[in-house]
């Protein structure tokens, strides 16, 4: 997992008043570590670290996947277009 | 055991075709009269074998490609063709807008491929060079169909042309972008178009809308390739063994919207996406595949962040490399349990570093050294590689890291220019570059592993590729 953009942490602070970078940092954290667990290989463990970041998530910043779904569309949207296909075509006349 | 080398003249066969005679030789009158007999006593292995000759030799006299073609000592009795060395070699049949690779030795940067038929010269500038490996993400429509002499043009000369024949039919489901070193088992990266989501991890699944979106599955395989192979980063091409590397692609539109076919899963928390590493064996078993590393591309619209799962190696076969860190013996192993996987959307940016700092994660392993986020503060119980911490935050960071077989690694005192936090107990290695941040930190387009991770990897990498 990548780390969260300082726009996207400026937003989420925003959204929610009261909210500090250390709780920014904290959901940024806890979403690294759950990309270790394979909730089919360690139920338990996925199950522990959910409920945990959920009850986190609510107390703290209950807009947390709005916010980030509106940020990362607008860095989609951002997205270079692809470059085009680079062909050179000579075509040869036809015979006669 | 005699060997007759050059271009394939002429070839006759009996009335019954039970017999025929091939004309070996670079002068059409000056050949070697060699032949190919089917008995009626030769089993059907030896039948299927002596037809398969015939077919390499036809195609070589109407191609005009140089054959070597063995006889037992005393006879003229052909036992095996070998056709070629080519210059290049094109990897499966050319398809509009499909995934076109071709292989080959020292390509320059500047190589294009040059489609030649009757009626156009079609000139395509690959979306990746290697020095092994051109590869074209769509091949252009504007190529007509029908047989073309492929040739590699570049500052350095022309190739020898091979004949291909293009087509316009359906794309391919699985494609080889390159077939690696010829073993059952190379090092093998797999890109995947995953086919159903999880909403929540209690298999709420939906059918995932990049099965929809093959031109954009396309594109998010060209950015993975370039973000992977042309970057400063190089741990997944040492010394350019990329060349031996099974670099492969699956978007199949078939397949149902069920548990079998699910590899992500959402974060209701968040938009991350996370990869469900557990069933990506089982899957990639419907195509032939065992892989080592898969990319998952998925067309959530919600989920858009990329998330990463290591390697679970498999610890009773092969023969493991041992190594120690800091004194703890551990081992590098051949092969995988479960290969590391990452979820990557379809809508990544392509002006980010996403592909290979997953990569970076995915290509560690469970036990012997996992790669880790250095962006946070985040302490384990676990062994991790890249990351270390002290007993409180005003504690001096110390001036070595660790000790990896032997060699003493130091730490980063600055974390580059970003700086550690005044509350923060870890640290990391020291870079390789001291001007960029770490790849597993908050990087920057130019940014690669610290030293310590970077001599890790190559040993790894190595015991993967001589496997």
């Amino acid at each position: 997992m990548e780390a969260f953009e300082p726009e996207l942490r400026q937003r989420l602070i925003k959204a929610h008043p009261g909210l500090s970078e250390s709780d920014v940092d904290k959901i940024e954290a806890m979403l690294s570590d759950r990309q270790d667990v394979d909730r089919l290989l360690d139920a338990k463990t996925a199950r522990k670290m959910d409920a945990e970041r959920k009850a986190f998530v609510a107390e703290k910043m209950p807009k947390l996947r709005q916010v980030m779904m509106a940020f990362d569309r607008q860095q989609q949207q951002k997205r270079a277009p692809r470059k085009p296909a680079k062909i050179r075509i000579k075509e040869r006349p036809r015979a006669r | 055991m005699p060997s007759y080398v050059g271009q394939v003249q002429r070839i006759k066969s009996n009335a019954s075709s039970t017999f025929a005679s091939i004309y070996i030789g670079d002068d059409p009158d000056n050949t070697e009269l060699l032949r190919i007999s089917l008995a009626a006593a030769d089993s059907f292995a030896v039948l299927t074998h002596k037809r398969s000759l015939l077919g390499m030799l036809i195609k070589s006299c109407a191609y005009g490609f140089v054959v070597s073609a063995i006889t037992r000592s005393g006879s003229s009795e052909i036992t095996s063709v070998q056709v070629g060395p080519f210059e290049i070699a094109p990897n499966d049949q050319p398809v509009h807008e499909d995934f076109y690779a071709v292989t080959g030795e020292n390509f320059p940067d500047d190589a294009e491929l040059v489609f030649d038929s009757d009626t156009a010269t079609v000139t395509v500038t690959p979306d990746l060079v290697r020095p092994h490996l051109l590869l074209v993400s769509e091949l252009p429509t504007s190529i007509p169909t029908g047989w073309n002499m492929l040739s590699v043009t570049s500052s350095a000369g022309t190739s020898e042309a091979f004949p291909v024949d293009v087509s316009d039919q359906d794309r391919y489901l699985k494609r080889v972008i390159n077939a690696g070193a010829p073993k059952q088992y190379p090092f093998t990266l797999s890109f995947v178009a995953n086919a159903a989501i999880d909403r929540d991890g209690t298999l709420n699944i939906y059918a995932d809308p990049i099965l929809g979106n093959r031109s954009g599955y396309h594109a998010i395989v060209d950015y993975a390739m370039n973000n992977i192979f042309a970057v400063d980063e190089d741990f997944l091409r040492p010394g350019e063994r990329d060349a031996e590397m099974r670099i492969l692609s699956i978007f199949d539109d078939s397949l149902a919207t069920e548990e079998a076919n699910t590899l992500c899963e959402e974060d209701t928390t968040s938009t991350i996406m996370r990869a469900t590493k557990s069933r990506v064996n089982s899957f990639l078993l419907n195509y032939g595949v065992v892989t080592d590393l898969c990319i998952i591309f998925h067309g959530s619209t919600t989920n858009t962040r990329g998330s990463a799962s290591r390697c679970a190696d498999d610890y009773s076969r092969g023969l493991a490399e041992p190594f120690t860190y800091d004194g703890t013996d551990y081992n590098h192993w051949p092969y995988r349990d479960q290969p590391g996987s990452t979820a990557i959307s379809v809508n990544n940016s392509t002006g980010r570093m996403t592909a290979i700092h997953e990569l970076g994660h995915c290509t560690s392993e469970n036990d012997n050294g996992r790669v880790r986020d250095l962006y946070n503060d985040r302490t384990y119980t676990n062994f991790a590689l890249n990351k270390k911490w002290r007993a409180a935050s005003g504690d001096a960071i110390p001036a070595t890291f660790a000790t990896y077989n032997g060699t003493t690694y130091n730490s980063d005192p600055n974390r580059d220019g970003i700086g550690y936090p005044s509350t923060w107990v870890t640290y990391h290695p020291e870079l390789q570059v001291s001007t960029a941040p770490n790849l597993m930190d908050n990087y920057s387009s130019s940014s690669v592993f610290d030293k310590l991770t970077a001599a890790w990897y190559r040993d790894r990498i190595r015991v993967i590729l001589d496997r």
